[in-house]
């Protein structure tokens, strides 16, 4: 359950920082690395879908010192899609943490 | 691992389930993943090690595409296929292949009864209208070719009712088997993920840091 649970949280949390600035796949796979660790060759496959669904576009971009590179930038489909995940997201997770942890909700 | 034996290896496990075009494009992401990574002067072996198991993310990336595949078109055929690819990744298949396989048995016999109502249907009418015609006033003639025809029209709609019902059910199942499909973590259990999602909301790039409920 908490495996399944976390995957749509990755999912978000890769959107999100797409939402913040265009990447590329190595930049993004450090950014998520500062915060989680997760097998790092799982996020090309989210990447991948979160393309299909037209929630990312991507475009390839010669670099002067390094490979070509394929850029990633958030639709504006992919915002509106954010947006909803965000809500949701605040929603759940403050229902979650003040049934866990009464105290604490009354910090904000 | 060098860089070329982790192509091979997913470009063979890719093979025969994705397209050229696929296969090539997903080939090009990681080969390019291992240039940016060489470029921070980090080893082949090292990058290998980070990206996981080939066979793995390979074997992600089939089942995920067969599941697209049977939803976009939700045919038993492709449920078995995406049910054969998410089969490799958890036992969770295994248990949902019980509902899958009572699903499947009803529906095939709802769908061979419409069509057997069907030909009946088709038969009275045509029997009918060929051998009594003549012999019947023509109310109750006309009556019998009204009756057939509702008949016929019925086991059209059982029909028409049962595909939608496969088609519904093969959406319903994929849906359970994508769920079935869980990225493998390096470690099972993180600090709780509100906290990093918080940061994320803040727009900074920041580093791991116990912002939240200090």
């Amino acid at each position: 359950m908490n495996t399944q649970f976390r995957k749509g949280a990755i999912e978000m949390c890769i959107l999100a920082l797409i939402g913040i600035q265009e990447r590329y796949g190595y930049e993004l796979v450090q950014a998520i690395g500062r915060y989680t660790e997760i097998n790092e060759g799982t996020v090309y496959p989210i990447l991948r879908r979160l393309t299909q669904e037209e929630y990312v576009s991507t475009r390839l971009a010669e670099s002067p010192h390094g490979p070509a590179r394929k850029y990633y930038r958030i639709t504006p489909k992919g915002k509106k899609h954010l947006e909803a995940l965000k809500g949701d997201w605040f929603a759940l997770s403050q229902l979650v943490n003040s049934i866990l942890g009464g105290e604490q909700h009354d910090e904000k | 691992m060098t860089k070329n034996e982790y192509l091979k290896t997913l470009a063979g496990n890719l093979n025969g389930h994705l397209t050229k075009e696929e296969i090539g494009d997903i080939l090009r992401d990681y080969q390019e993943f291992f240039e940016d990574g060489a470029i921070q002067n980090e080893e082949e072996a090292q990058i290998a090690e980070r990206l996981g198991d080939p066979k793995e993310v390979a074997v992600q990336i089939v089942a995920e595409s067969y599941i697209d595949q049977a939803q976009a078109v939700p045919t038993v055929r492709n449920l078995f296929k995406a049910r054969a690819a998410v089969k490799a990744f958890s036992a969770m298949a295994f248990v949902l292949s019980i509902p899958l396989i009572m699903g499947v048995t009803a529906l095939t016999v709802v769908l061979a009864a419409a069509f057997l109502a069907l030909v009946a249907a088709s038969l009275v009418i045509f029997s009918g209208l060929l051998m009594f015609l003549g012999s019947l006033p023509p109310s109750a003639a006309g009556l019998a070719a009204a009756v057939a025809l509702a008949a016929l029209f019925a086991s059209a709609a059982v029909l028409l009712l049962a595909v939608m019902m496969v088609r519904g059910f093969v959406r319903w199942m994929t849906g359970l088997f994508a769920k079935a499909i869980v990225h493998p973590n390096k470690t099972a259990e993180q600090e709780p993920l509100p906290a990093q999602s918080n940061q994320i909301q803040g727009g900074a790039d920041a580093p791991k840091e116990d912002t939240d409920h200090a």
